[in-house]
């Protein structure tokens, strides 16, 4: 056999998928998303009241931090205590809002 | 230099990408069947290839944000399913070559050898790769099915050019030894 002849012939091999091949499969990758959707839903709230917790020991070490007397850091960092301060709690919350917004995400999904 | 298909591939996979369920389900639909094939050649089970197609395409679902465009979809997806279906061929250690009962088996009389029909052809073709070896039916198929250069059958099989090629010869000498042992003189109406 020639190299045409190959081809040809193994060009009717092609093995064709079952008719609901496609269907089964999305309906397989929503079930997955589905899911996901659960898991988090179902450790949001701990995972939420964690990150909480967090934020606040968080806020409150930094408020005692910067509340020491550090000598020549002290007179440094005096002027920017407060801002400082904000900027970290912002962000804090920032990270909280997401975990926040993201289960409001998957529950859209359901 | 890309051509047409691969840069309506690339359209669709940034569809895709970003949330356009139809544009993912045309490239299932566009590549279901070849990827299909590919995974038959090395599970030599249609059943258990379609189960592994499936997984492929939600791994593609899933990881389709990380498609570089510096390759065409295809050596990416074609690769994917290459991987799986070896990983799916090791877990459940079904056997690379066939059993030996089976290699020369009896020659199948066909009763209208006028018209040896369509269906009928790809029938005997598909015996005759099942019973090849797993590497050698893959090579072929990516060479002459998806037409494929050496150079991109090592990109997605990291085989060895010369490999390739040995896999290449052994797979048409194999295919038509098993074709003439199914259809005897009759392999003629295949050609």
């Amino acid at each position: 056999m020639n190299e045409d002849q190959y081809k040809r012939i193994i060009k009717k091999s092609s093995i064709e998928t079952s008719e609901d091949f496609v269907n089964d499969l999305m309906r397989a990758i929503e079930e997955r998303e589905h899911t996901k959707s659960l898991i988090l839903g179902r450790y949001y709230r701990t995972i939420l009241t964690i990150c909480t917790v967090l934020v606040l020991i968080m806020t409150y070490l930094l408020f005692k931090v910067l509340s020491l007397d550090y000598g020549t850091l002290n007179t440094w960092l005096g002027n920017y205590k407060t801002p400082i301060f904000m900027i970290v709690s912002a962000l804090l919350l920032y990270g909280l809002n997401n975990v926040v917004k993201l289960n409001n995400k998957f529950k859209s999904y359901n | 230099m890309k051509n047409k298909s691969q840069l309506e591939d690339y359209d669709l996979v940034r569809r895709a990408n970003k949330g356009d369920t139809s544009a993912f389900r045309q490239l299932v639909y566009n590549y279901k069947d070849v990827s299909l094939t590919l995974a038959c050649s090395i599970l030599k089970n249609e059943v258990l290839a379609e189960d592994v197609v499936q997984e492929v395409f939600i791994k593609v679902y899933y990881k389709l944000k990380s498609f570089k465009f510096n390759s065409a979809f295809t050596t990416w997806l074609y690769r994917i399913v290459v991987n799986t279906a070896y990983n799916e061929l090791k877990k459940r250690r079904i056997k690379d070559s066939i059993d030996d009962d089976t290699i020369g088996g009896p020659i199948i009389e066909i009763e209208d050898k006028d018209h040896l029909k369509d269906e009928d052809q790809k029938h005997y073709i598909n015996l005759a790769l099942t019973r090849l070896r797993a590497d050698e039916a893959l090579v072929l198929r990516l060479f002459y099915l998806c037409e494929l250069s050496i150079k991109e059958i090592k990109g997605i099989t990291k085989f060895k050019p010369s490999k390739i090629k040995v896999d290449l010869h052994r797979g048409r000498d194999n295919l038509q030894f098993h074709l003439k042992q199914l259809l005897g003189e009759d392999i003629n109406y295949l050609l």
